[in-house]
Protein backbone atom coordinates (compact mmCIF):
# COMPACT_ATOMS: atom_id res chain seq x y z
CA UNK A 1 0.00 0.00 0.00
CA UNK A 2 1.27 3.73 -0.95
CA UNK A 3 2.65 5.82 1.68
CA UNK A 4 0.53 9.25 1.69
CA UNK A 5 3.07 12.40 3.10
CA UNK A 6 1.07 14.86 4.59
CA UNK A 7 1.44 17.71 6.65
CA UNK A 8 -1.48 17.70 8.91
CA UNK A 9 -0.69 18.17 13.09
CA UNK A 10 -2.41 15.93 15.55
CA UNK A 11 -2.83 17.74 19.43
CA UNK A 12 -3.82 15.78 22.47
CA UNK A 13 -5.95 17.34 24.76
CA UNK A 14 -5.43 16.31 27.95
CA UNK A 15 -8.04 16.35 30.39
CA UNK A 16 -8.50 19.68 31.39
CA UNK A 17 -8.28 20.98 27.44
CA UNK A 18 -10.47 17.96 26.95
CA UNK A 19 -12.97 19.45 29.20
CA UNK A 20 -12.90 23.04 27.67
CA UNK A 21 -13.19 22.01 24.26
CA UNK A 22 -16.46 20.47 25.29
CA UNK A 23 -17.67 23.26 27.56
CA UNK A 24 -16.75 26.21 24.68
CA UNK A 25 -19.22 24.20 21.85
CA UNK A 26 -22.06 23.05 24.30
CA UNK A 27 -22.71 26.71 25.35
CA UNK A 28 -22.10 27.90 21.57
CA UNK A 29 -24.46 25.29 20.04
CA UNK A 30 -26.71 24.46 22.94
CA UNK A 31 -26.49 27.20 25.65
CA UNK A 32 -25.48 25.25 28.01
CA UNK A 33 -22.34 24.11 30.02
CA UNK A 34 -20.35 20.88 28.91
CA UNK A 35 -21.00 19.59 32.25
CA UNK A 36 -25.11 20.29 32.04
CA UNK A 37 -24.87 18.89 28.59
CA UNK A 38 -22.98 15.29 29.94
CA UNK A 39 -25.26 15.08 32.39
CA UNK A 40 -28.69 15.99 30.64
CA UNK A 41 -27.15 13.45 27.70
CA UNK A 42 -26.83 10.45 30.38
CA UNK A 43 -29.83 11.39 31.87
CA UNK A 44 -31.49 10.96 28.23
CA UNK A 45 -32.83 14.28 28.03
CA UNK A 46 -31.73 14.39 24.34
CA UNK A 47 -34.01 11.51 22.91
CA UNK A 48 -36.00 13.74 21.43
CA UNK A 49 -33.57 16.02 19.43
CA UNK A 50 -32.30 15.13 16.35
CA UNK A 51 -31.14 18.49 15.30
CA UNK A 52 -27.16 18.38 14.25
CA UNK A 53 -26.07 21.21 17.35
CA UNK A 54 -26.92 17.90 19.55
CA UNK A 55 -25.05 15.71 17.40
CA UNK A 56 -22.35 17.96 16.89
CA UNK A 57 -21.77 18.37 20.89
CA UNK A 58 -22.61 14.53 21.73
CA UNK A 59 -19.68 13.53 19.56
CA UNK A 60 -17.07 16.04 21.93
CA UNK A 61 -18.44 14.02 24.94
CA UNK A 62 -15.24 11.34 25.27
CA UNK A 63 -13.48 14.79 25.51
CA UNK A 64 -15.48 15.94 28.97
CA UNK A 65 -14.46 12.47 30.49
CA UNK B 1 -4.74 20.62 12.99
CA UNK B 2 -6.84 17.91 14.66
CA UNK B 3 -7.43 17.30 18.50
CA UNK B 4 -7.97 13.80 19.73
CA UNK B 5 -9.23 13.19 23.66
CA UNK B 6 -5.96 11.32 24.99
CA UNK B 7 -7.33 8.40 22.15
CA UNK B 8 -4.43 6.28 21.98
CA UNK B 9 -5.08 3.04 23.80
CA UNK B 10 -8.00 0.87 24.67
CA UNK B 11 -10.72 1.72 26.85
CA UNK B 12 -15.02 0.74 27.27
CA UNK B 13 -15.70 3.87 25.74
CA UNK B 14 -15.10 5.53 22.47
CA UNK B 15 -12.40 8.45 22.07
CA UNK B 16 -13.06 11.57 19.92
CA UNK B 17 -11.52 13.35 16.87
CA UNK B 18 -12.38 16.48 15.80
CA UNK B 19 -10.84 19.46 13.92
CA UNK B 20 -10.05 22.81 15.29
CA UNK B 21 -11.48 21.91 18.13
CA UNK B 22 -14.93 21.42 17.16
CA UNK B 23 -15.11 24.65 15.23
CA UNK B 24 -16.67 24.84 11.83
CA UNK B 25 -13.26 25.72 9.33
CA UNK B 26 -13.63 27.83 6.40
CA UNK B 27 -12.57 26.34 2.99
CA UNK B 28 -10.81 28.55 0.51
CA UNK B 29 -13.25 29.07 -2.12
CA UNK B 30 -15.39 31.32 -3.98
CA UNK B 31 -18.40 30.74 -1.90
CA UNK B 32 -18.16 31.01 1.84
CA UNK B 33 -17.78 27.28 2.65
CA UNK B 34 -17.03 25.93 5.91
CA UNK B 35 -16.16 22.32 7.09
CA UNK B 36 -16.46 20.61 10.06
CA UNK B 37 -15.34 17.29 11.48
CA UNK B 38 -15.83 14.86 14.29
CA UNK B 39 -15.33 11.20 14.50
CA UNK B 40 -15.48 8.89 17.63
CA UNK B 41 -13.60 5.83 17.18
CA UNK B 42 -12.03 2.53 19.13
CA UNK B 43 -8.54 1.05 19.29
CA UNK B 44 -9.31 -2.39 18.79
CA UNK B 45 -7.30 -6.14 18.50
CA UNK B 46 -6.98 -6.47 15.09
CA UNK B 47 -5.85 -9.56 13.22
CA UNK B 48 -3.70 -10.29 9.99
CA UNK B 49 -1.35 -7.45 8.23
CA UNK B 50 -3.00 -4.77 9.60
CA UNK B 51 -2.45 -5.73 13.33
CA UNK B 52 -2.53 -6.34 16.09
CA UNK B 53 -4.56 -2.96 16.69
CA UNK B 54 -6.23 -0.92 13.96
CA UNK B 55 -8.19 2.37 14.58
CA UNK B 56 -12.10 2.01 14.18
CA UNK B 57 -14.72 4.09 13.52
CA UNK B 58 -17.62 3.86 15.73
CA UNK B 59 -19.46 7.67 14.74
CA UNK B 60 -18.95 10.74 12.98
CA UNK B 61 -20.35 13.76 11.69
CA UNK B 62 -19.30 15.53 8.89
CA UNK B 63 -20.89 18.92 7.76
CA UNK B 64 -20.68 21.42 5.29
CA UNK B 65 -21.89 25.11 5.23
CA UNK B 66 -22.76 27.64 3.19
CA UNK B 67 -21.74 31.26 5.19
CA UNK B 68 -22.29 29.42 8.51
CA UNK B 69 -25.66 27.85 7.61
CA UNK B 70 -25.84 24.20 7.45
CA UNK B 71 -26.09 22.94 4.26
CA UNK B 72 -25.18 19.08 4.05
CA UNK B 73 -24.50 16.90 7.73
CA UNK B 74 -23.27 13.42 7.24
CA UNK B 75 -24.11 11.72 9.97
CA UNK B 76 -23.73 7.85 11.89
CA UNK B 77 -24.02 7.88 15.44
CA UNK B 78 -24.87 4.21 16.43
CA UNK B 79 -24.73 4.75 19.75
CA UNK B 80 -26.34 7.93 20.55
CA UNK B 81 -30.09 8.27 21.50
CA UNK B 82 -31.59 9.05 18.07
CA UNK B 83 -34.35 6.15 16.96
CA UNK B 84 -32.08 6.30 13.58
CA UNK B 85 -28.96 4.68 13.62
CA UNK B 86 -27.75 3.68 10.33
CA UNK B 87 -25.51 5.82 8.09
CA UNK B 88 -27.67 9.04 6.66
CA UNK B 89 -27.06 12.35 5.91
CA UNK B 90 -29.27 15.50 6.28
CA UNK B 91 -29.99 18.69 4.55
CA UNK B 92 -29.85 21.88 5.64
CA UNK B 93 -31.37 25.11 5.63
CA UNK B 94 -28.99 26.45 3.18
CA UNK B 95 -29.83 23.83 0.27
CA UNK B 96 -33.30 25.74 0.62
CA UNK B 97 -35.26 22.56 0.00
CA UNK B 98 -38.91 23.25 -1.70
CA UNK B 99 -40.27 20.77 0.54
CA UNK B 100 -39.24 21.33 4.06
CA UNK B 101 -40.16 18.05 5.45
CA UNK B 102 -37.13 16.76 3.76
CA UNK B 103 -34.97 18.72 6.23
CA UNK B 104 -36.15 16.80 9.10
CA UNK B 105 -35.30 13.30 7.34
CA UNK B 106 -32.97 10.99 7.48
CA UNK B 107 -31.64 10.07 3.96
CA UNK B 108 -30.06 6.95 3.50
CA UNK B 109 -26.25 7.10 2.71
CA UNK B 110 -26.54 3.14 2.10
CA UNK B 111 -23.19 2.31 4.37
CA UNK B 112 -20.73 4.41 5.91
CA UNK B 113 -19.58 7.53 4.22
CA UNK B 114 -15.38 8.31 4.10
CA UNK B 115 -13.96 11.74 5.30
CA UNK B 116 -12.50 11.70 1.76
CA UNK B 117 -15.77 11.84 0.07
CA UNK B 118 -17.05 15.01 2.03
CA UNK B 119 -13.53 16.89 0.74
CA UNK B 120 -14.39 15.64 -2.68
CA UNK B 121 -18.00 16.95 -2.40
CA UNK B 122 -16.10 20.35 -1.19
CA UNK B 123 -13.95 20.50 -4.33
CA UNK B 124 -17.04 20.25 -6.54
CA UNK B 125 -18.67 23.09 -4.48
CA UNK B 126 -16.06 25.30 -4.89
CA UNK B 127 -13.16 24.34 -2.21
CA UNK B 128 -9.44 24.92 -3.64
CA UNK B 129 -7.45 22.07 -2.65
CA UNK B 130 -3.92 23.28 -1.42
CA UNK B 131 -2.08 20.54 -3.53
CA UNK B 132 -2.19 19.45 -7.41
CA UNK B 133 -2.23 15.31 -6.06
CA UNK B 134 -5.45 15.98 -3.92
CA UNK B 135 -7.42 13.49 -5.72
CA UNK B 136 -4.66 10.44 -5.92
CA UNK B 137 -4.07 11.49 -1.95
CA UNK B 138 -7.63 10.51 -1.68
CA UNK B 139 -7.89 7.86 -3.38
CA UNK B 140 -4.78 6.36 -1.57
CA UNK B 141 -6.32 6.78 1.93
CA UNK B 142 -9.74 6.11 0.98
CA UNK B 143 -8.38 2.73 -0.30
CA UNK B 144 -6.65 2.15 2.51
CA UNK B 145 -10.06 2.78 4.41
CA UNK B 146 -12.17 0.64 2.10
CA UNK B 147 -10.06 -2.11 2.55
CA UNK B 148 -9.74 -2.42 6.29
CA UNK B 149 -13.04 -1.42 7.34
CA UNK B 150 -15.14 -3.98 8.89
CA UNK B 151 -18.09 -5.77 6.65
CA UNK B 152 -21.31 -5.16 7.64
Amino acid sequence: MATVEHDAHVREQDPSEGRALLDRQARRYLDMSGEEFTHAWEAGEFVDREDSAVVRVAMLLPFGR
Amino acid sequence: MLDVSGGYHVAERPHALTLAGGEPVQLQAQIPLWLSIFQNYRIVEWGGARGPWKVQTVGYFYALELDRIELISFQWHPVGQSWYQRPHLHLGPAAELGFKDLQHSHLPTGGRVAVEDILRLAVELGAQPRRSDWDEILETTQGAFEEWRPRS
